[in-house]
């Protein structure tokens, strides 16, 4: 009797546990597997920690998908973070690998100019000079630097623009505050700290695999990363871009300067109440998240408590990592994914219009499942097409000597991926995709793209002190039909940042925007990656952000396609079906 | 047994053991005089051979006044001055248990008498029968009302059962009757801790300073007042966290680990030796030990309470919500399980759970925290206006709940009535003032510290330079120099205290060293400074202080760990 309920117990596990339902298409075969190896990518993350445990050690690092050679193909640019004192790694610098256009990768020389050796943690990208080429903002513990990117080849700005903060970067977004056209810059600064200020943290350890009491009594103190309460906030900065390559810090100007709670990991822009702007959201740690409401000309009002996105909904203020945005319900209001720390729910605000949010973390069933991980980066992406937003977190705990004294948690922790239903509810699917996104690593920053060109979106996953690994989506353009979209502004940015795209194919109907930052420390795929399901056309509105609205009708699924604000369709590529062939124009 | 009374267990029940002796004088007298056996009503020998024992019994050759006394009560068993004798002697060589049996005859043979009560109860106490004493003290003060030993040793059986309020009012009219018994005082500024009479008790804190008490005691005082601020400021905050750990506990756990060294570990030790452990931060050991402790027999709600907390610091949710429901349905009347087992549910999305449980209470009589958490619950299930309803109520209870203003202003916010959330929204800011006052002044304090401390860095960092190489008068130079520029730097003092040492020039060393630890009192590595300069110049006393006083900072930045 036994056996055969045991029998039956596993029939229903296949039953229910084989694959993803997906738009409709049936996705048995959807899977992510871990290429990193394979495709050449051998970076690898030191943060060169000798013990002394100083707090940067556990924070890094990020990565950014640009197209820095302007070929159609998204590279990765990989931050390293550097020596510390006592340690002896040598050559710890960023690194730039070029995307050969067949899967596999190739480190380029020198990082083509950017392989900045500073104790890094985040890069922001953006075409901040408006010349078509993506440049880079790398924030380190000590001086930031200003890449500017003069066709391919990296040049340091930083003095010249203005823009080298010596305080302890994050995370930074390019986007445009005013409405000017240009990319302005705001960058989320974490904790002060020096070296020479390390504070002793720790805990008494116990003898693992004992109770007994004189056994108990026996503790050895061990150190560990300290609390960010240790430590004071390092306050945000806001620079506006004054055109000619200069940068001017507008932060007490515009309403933002906070030196006493925000302690920054993640930023992003995005037009949260629909006005026209973009406004700033802020993931700080262990302090009150920032909601910045813009008025349109660059001045900004902190909506935190009032708009119910700077706590959870008991009113705590949580450790807040990463941020992932999107409209997860499809009502037309953008919504606040947070990641934070175990013992925490990652947290899920959904706008309700007005300027309201409703922490709605248990209802979309996101609370119980995030209980025992610390989320680092996040993203909102489609990945199996079927037009509703599913979300991925990258877990990983800041303590790297956790298991010392909590039983129930690990340093290494494994990713999470829900599938979205588009009305606002997740459930959790890693292990139904492959047994490589369930292994533990110690994530940190994440970033998708389509980095194959080949119709639906890849992960990409940095680890604190480990490797970076890369996820192929592989089945997921078989799942439904998508497209995808890069927008180039001429009045507006010239990234398009900020632009709304509406989506209307067959039965679906869904809002995406451009956006820059995000995450955490790290860059996405820019282009808009629309998922269409069953539906071989659709119909898609742009809102730029210079006000400008187009409308393309019956545009067919299948291909890139680059639009150019005022002009229309600029450009079009298939998707490529095989690795090494590149789209036909 | 909460965690934060039971350092005056082991107190108690090592000042049992100290008053012991102190006691058997008087009961000893006491027996002369209510025992003596009156004329003609026992033989000659027999009253002479309790007269040779009690001689002996003063002379302090216990163990021949014990063969006496056990010849006579062999021979007269119900001759009740007998046993009440061998019973004192028994309990003077600290052998209580023993002397349990003789004192309780005594007790059946002479109910009347006043000795055999007191003695009997001494006797429980040392063996931690605290009920069994009490039963016993209350007996004796029905004879003599106004005994003023009885009701201080009644007072200690009390307040071992952490009966605060009954033994309040004994201490204050001990305290009025013996206004120089600082050990009285100590108890009685115990009592109004934690009966909550906070106000009071810095006079009498006062009142044992200036009699001389102890240092330590007087920190063990403040210790214990700031743990019941805090659990009444997390009482408010309505959350399952205990207060944080008290440096005093890091005293506690050696007295704790020396008993348990000594002798096989019960059950209750076990339970106690989590809790300290618990208080460091050490949920991996506490879990442990309470674990133990329940494999050991020890059943107790305060048991489940104090697991489900470790559990939950292990990140074993559903395990802490389902060892305290089954602690429910087991002590349904203990008030202090159904708040934090709502707390864990609704962390963990199980809203139906506490709907279905809490649901079935009599709300009149809810508390502020359990009418909360039923109220999260409704709100998450989608219940607005029900869920108004009880957020209400739980402030109509404790009007400073920070969770439910805030709850409820995000309630009447998404209903639309802007004017009434933002109310409650600016309320639960209020409640949340002073501790993000505290915390921004904190904070600054630190920012000046860093601003300051980056300039003087690269000075630090050339004077190390010089010490690596050797060049230590350079290096005391560069410092000097230094604080001229930035006075009161402790990081500065420190440095040129360290390159003094090297100069074996330790008088001047213990002065910066001293100046480093007075601009920065919280660094351990200062006092481990100082506490080596003082060793080299001999003083072992001040050496022994630092000593100690790094090892507490240590401690305390132990808590500081996530």
């Amino acid at each position: 009797m036994e056996l055969l309920r045991f029998l039956s117990f596993l029939g229903l596990g296949l039953l229910f546990g084989a694959g993803v339902s997906a738009g409709g298409a049936e996705s048995a075969a959807l899977k992510f597997v871990e290429v990193s190896a394979r495709s050449g990518l051998d970076f690898v993350h030191r943060h060169c920690g000798t013990g002394e445990k100083y707090p940067v050690e556990t924070m890094g690092s990020g990565v950014a998908w640009l197209d820095f050679d302007g070929d159609g193909w998204l590279d990765i640019y990989l931050v390293q973070s550097g020596p510390l004192p006592g340690c002896t790694e040598t050559g710890l610098r960023n690194r730039l690998y070029r995307n050969r256009g067949n899967g596999t990768f190739a480190e380029v020389p020198d990082a083509a100019g950017a392989a900045d050796d500073g104790y890094g943690q985040g890069v922001a990208v953006g075409d901040y000079d408006g010349d078509g080429d993506p440049d880079l903002y790398v924030l380190n513990f000590g001086s930031n630097v200003l890449y500017r990117n003069d066709g391919g080849r990296f040049v340091d700005v930083t003095k010249a623009a203005g823009v080298g903060d010596r305080l302890w970067g994050s995370s930074a977004v390019f986007f445009d505050m005013e409405g000017d056209g240009d990319l302005d810059l705001y960058v989320a600064n974490y904790l002060l700290f020096s070296l020479l200020e390390n504070r002793l943290c720790g805990a008494r350890r116990t003898p693992l695999g004992t109770s007994d009491p004189k056994d108990l009594l026996r503790l050895k103190d061990f150190r560990a990363y300290c609390h960010p309460d240790v430590y004071p906030a390092a306050p945000d900065l806001l620079y506006r871009n004054e055109g000619g390559g200069r940068f001017v810090d507008v932060t007490q100007m515009a309403g933002i300067y906070n030196d006493t709670e925000g302690k920054g990991l993640g930023v992003v822009s995005v037009d949260y109440d629909n006005d026209g702007d973009m406004d700033l959201y802020v993931a700080n740690d262990s302090t009150m998240n920032f909601l910045y409401a813009n008025d349109g000309a660059g001045r900004f009002v902190d909506q935190s408590l009032l708009s119910g996105t700077g706590f959870n909904s008991n009113g705590e203020a949580e450790a807040g990592m990463g941020i992932a945005v999107g409209d997860v319900n499809d009502d037309g209001w953008f919504d606040l994914f947070v990641t934070n720390l175990s013992a925490e729910t990652n947290t899920i605000y959904l706008g309700q219009g007005v300027g309201l949010f409703s922490d709605a973390t248990h209802r979309s069933e996101l609370g119980s499942s995030s209980l025992v991980y610390v989320g680092f980066g996040t993203r909102f992406f489609d990945f199996d097409n079927d037009g509703q937003l599913d979300l991925f977190v990258g877990n990983g705990h800041v303590i790297d000597n956790i298991e010392l004294t909590s039983t129930g948690e690990t340093h290494a922790q494994p990713c999470l991926l829900y599938k979205g239903d588009g009305k606002g509810r997740f459930v959790e699917v890693a292990s139904k995709l492959g047994v490589d996104l369930r292994k533990p690593i110690v994530s940190r920053g994440v970033a998708t793209a389509d980095y194959d060109n080949d119709g639906d979106v890849d992960l990409l996953v940095t680890t604190n002190n480990g490797p970076v690994r890369l996820f192929e989506n592989r089945g997921g353009n078989r799942a439904g039909g998508s497209l995808t979209l890069r927008l180039v502004g001429r009045r507006s940015n010239r990234d398009a940042v900020g632009a709304v795209v509406e989506v209307k194919a067959g039965k679906l109907h869904y809002r995406q925007f451009v956006q820059a930052g995000g995450s955490y420390q790290s860059y996405s795929d820019p282009r808009l990656h629309l998922g269409l399901g069953s539906a071989l056309k659709a119909t898609v509105k742009i809102h730029w952000p210079s006000g400008k609205i187009e409308q393309f009708q019956e545009m067919e699924a299948g291909g890139i396609v680059t639009l150019e604000e005022g002009k229309g369709i600029t450009d079009r590529r298939s998707y490529s079906e095989k690795k090494g062939e590149a789209g036909s124009k | 047994m909460e965690r934060g009374e039971l350092d005056v267990t082991i107190r108690i029940s090592k000042q049992a053991v100290r008053l012991v002796g102190a006691v058997m004088a008087l009961g000893i007298c006491w027996l002369i005089v209510i025992l003596s056996p009156s004329p003609g009503s026992c033989a000659d020998s027999v009253d002479d051979e309790l007269r040779i024992a009690l001689e002996l019994y003063r002379a302090g050759r216990l163990g021949q006044a014990e063969r006496i006394l056990r010849a006579v009560t062999a021979a007269h068993p119900d001759l009740a001055e007998a046993q009440n004798q061998l019973g004192a002697v028994l309990l003077a060589g600290n052998r209580a248990t023993e002397a349990l049996l003789p004192l309780q005859r005594a007790c059946e043979l002479a109910p009347e008498e006043f000795s055999p009560h007191f003695n009997l109860g001494a006797a429980r106490l040392l063996a931690r029968d605290f009920s069994g004493a009490r039963s016993a003290f209350e007996a004796a003060l029905k004879i003599k009302p106004r005994d003023l030993e009885a009701k201080a040793r009644l007072a200690q059986a009390l307040l071992a059962q952490e009966h605060y309020a009954q033994a309040l009012p004994l201490l204050r009219d001990l305290r009025t009757r013996l206004p120089d018994a600082a050990e009285i005082g100590f108890y009685l500024a115990v009592c109004l801790i934690e009966t909550g009479e906070l106000a009071r008790v810095g006079a009498v804190v006062e009142e044992l300073r200036s009699q001389g008490m102890e240092d330590s005691r007087i920190v063990s005082l403040e210790a214990r007042i700031k743990t019941s601020l805090r659990r009444q400021r997390q009482r408010h905050r309505g959350d399952l966290r205990e207060p944080e750990g008290e440096n005093q506990a890091v005293l506690t756990l050696k007295e704790l680990g020396k008993r348990i060294e000594r002798a096989p570990a019960s059950a209750e030790d076990r339970f106690e030796l989590g809790l300290r452990l618990e208080m460091e931060r050490n949920f991996v050991g506490a879990l442990r030990a309470f674990q133990s402790a329940a494999d050991l027999g020890l059943h107790t709600a305060s048991l489940s309470l104090a697991t489900a907390r470790s559990l939950v610091r292990q990140s074993q949710w559903e395990e802490a919500a389902a060892l305290l429901e089954t602690a429910w349905m087991e002590w349904p009347q203990d008030r202090r399980i159904p708040g934090p087992w709502a707390s864990i549910c609704n962390q963990m999305g199980a809203f139906d759970r506490t709907k279905q449980l809490l649901g079935k209470m009599d709300r009149a009589r809810m508390s502020a925290r359990e009418l909360l958490e039923l109220g999260v619950a409704l709100a998450e299930l989608g219940d607005a206006s029900e869920a108004e309803e009880l957020l209400r109520a739980s402030l109509e209870r404790d009007p400073a709940l920070p969770k439910a203003h805030y709850r409820l202003g995000r309630l009447l916010m998404e209903r639309g009535d802007r004017k009434e959330g933002t109310r409650e929204l600016r309320i639960y800011q209020e409640i949340l003032r002073p501790e993000k006052e505290r915390k921004r002044a904190v904070m600054k304090a630190r920012l000046d510290n860093y601003v300051r401390s980056r300039r003087t860095a690269a000075v630090v960092a050339e004077a190390r330079e010089l010490l690596a190489q050797g060049h230590v008068q350079k290096a005391v130079s560069l410092l000097r120099g230094a604080m001229e520029e930035f006075s009161g730097q402790a990081i500065l003092h420190a440095n040129l205290g360290a390159a003094l040492a090297r100069l074996d020039r330790h008088e001047e060393a213990i002065e910066e060293l001293l100046a480093a630890v007075t601009a920065d009192p919280e660094r351990p590595d200062y006092h481990w400074a100082l506490a080596a300069e003082y060793t080299l110049v001999g003083d072992a006393i001040r050496a022994e202080e630092h000593r100690l006083q790094a090892g507490l900072l240590e401690a305390k930045a132990t808590q500081d760990g996530r």
